[in-house]
């Protein structure tokens, strides 16, 4: 194990400790925020030692490239700017989850599904609204779904 | 003194020391000769600084107005890199047709102030980025 491996374990774990009260931590607010900060740190560190050891990677080749005296070939090129691509693909992902979070669909279990048709049904035909008819109706079909998947 | 404010420090300074342990080595840029080589290498530092930006924010652990920062970052840069790696092509190409004496001097000349200026302007994009990578920190 090399050192940047134990250092982010050991901050992982003045993290964990600082989170918890059980364990001697405090459980006030600047408490959890030095503890997600401390989080946030090792998660840095392992992207920076990854980062480290890429660039100390790519600089070899670009070192061994000016001792042959030679240019990048456009494979190598091309190579890089489809990884830029990608990345940028990924940054635009990431920016369109933060700025429109979606709830996620909630899934219900077939008794939560019998709960709900029941719940429903209870109401008089002629005192549901159009949103409680299209709500058992959707109940009744996932259910329908669930016990027939085919 | 706090025990617990001790600890805290001590790894802050370990994480100081690490990260200028990274700083030191490791550059592709200056490891670079030629300013092919070095075009390359301004486009293959950005490269990866941006891929370690996105596996940050992917992570989840970020605050959503840094990850915004990281990506805002990377908007602005991207473009840049990318007409350094089109100067770059436009650059081997003239340099071909020189070599083989179907262009002049002065076209090569164009084409590598060219280069020269995208990488003069990717540059201090690549430091933004990487400082905004290290010091969403």
């Amino acid at each position: 194990m090399d050192f940047i491996s134990l250092a982010l374990i050991a901050i992982r774990g003045v993290s964990t400790v600082l989170h918890n009260p059980a364990l001697g931590g405090g459980s006030s607010a600047s408490s959890r925020n030095v503890s997600n900060l401390l989080l946030i740190f090792s998660d840095l560190l392992e992207e920076g030692d990854e980062a480290y050891e890429e660039m100390k990677e790519f600089a070899e080749t670009v070192a061994a490239m000016a001792a042959e005296g030679r240019s990048p070939t456009r494979e190598e090129r091309q190579f890089l700017r489809a990884r830029r691509a990608a990345a940028h693909e990924r940054y635009q992902a990431a920016k369109e989850r933060i700025l429109n979070p979606q709830e996620e669909p909630t899934v219900l279990d077939e008794q939560a599904l019998e709960t709900l048709i029941a719940t429903l049904e209870d109401i008089p035909e002629e005192d549901r609204t159009d949103e409680e008819n299209e709500e058992l109706a959707g109940a009744q079909a996932e259910l329908e779904a669930l016990r027939n998947p085919e | 003194m706090n025990p617990k404010r001790n600890l805290i420090r001590l790894h802050f300074l370990l994480i100081a020391v690490l990260a200028l342990q990274a700083c030191g080595a490791a550059n592709a840029v200056k490891r670079a000769e030629t300013i092919e080589q070095k075009a390359y290498a301004a486009e293959g530092t950005y490269t990866i600084w941006s891929e370690k930006g996105i596996e940050l924010i992917e992570r989840g652990n970020l605050p959503d107005n840094i990850s915004l920062r990281l990506i805002q970052v990377e908007e602005q840069a991207t473009p840049v890199v990318d007409s350094l790696s089109d100067s770059l092509e436009e650059f081997e190409l003239v340099k071909d047709e020189f070599e083989a004496g179907t262009t002049g001097e002065e076209r090569l000349i164009i084409a590598s102030n060219s280069l020269n200026s995208w990488i003069e302007r990717a540059l201090p994009l690549i430091t933004r980025l990487k400082a905004a990578v290290k010091g969403a920190q």
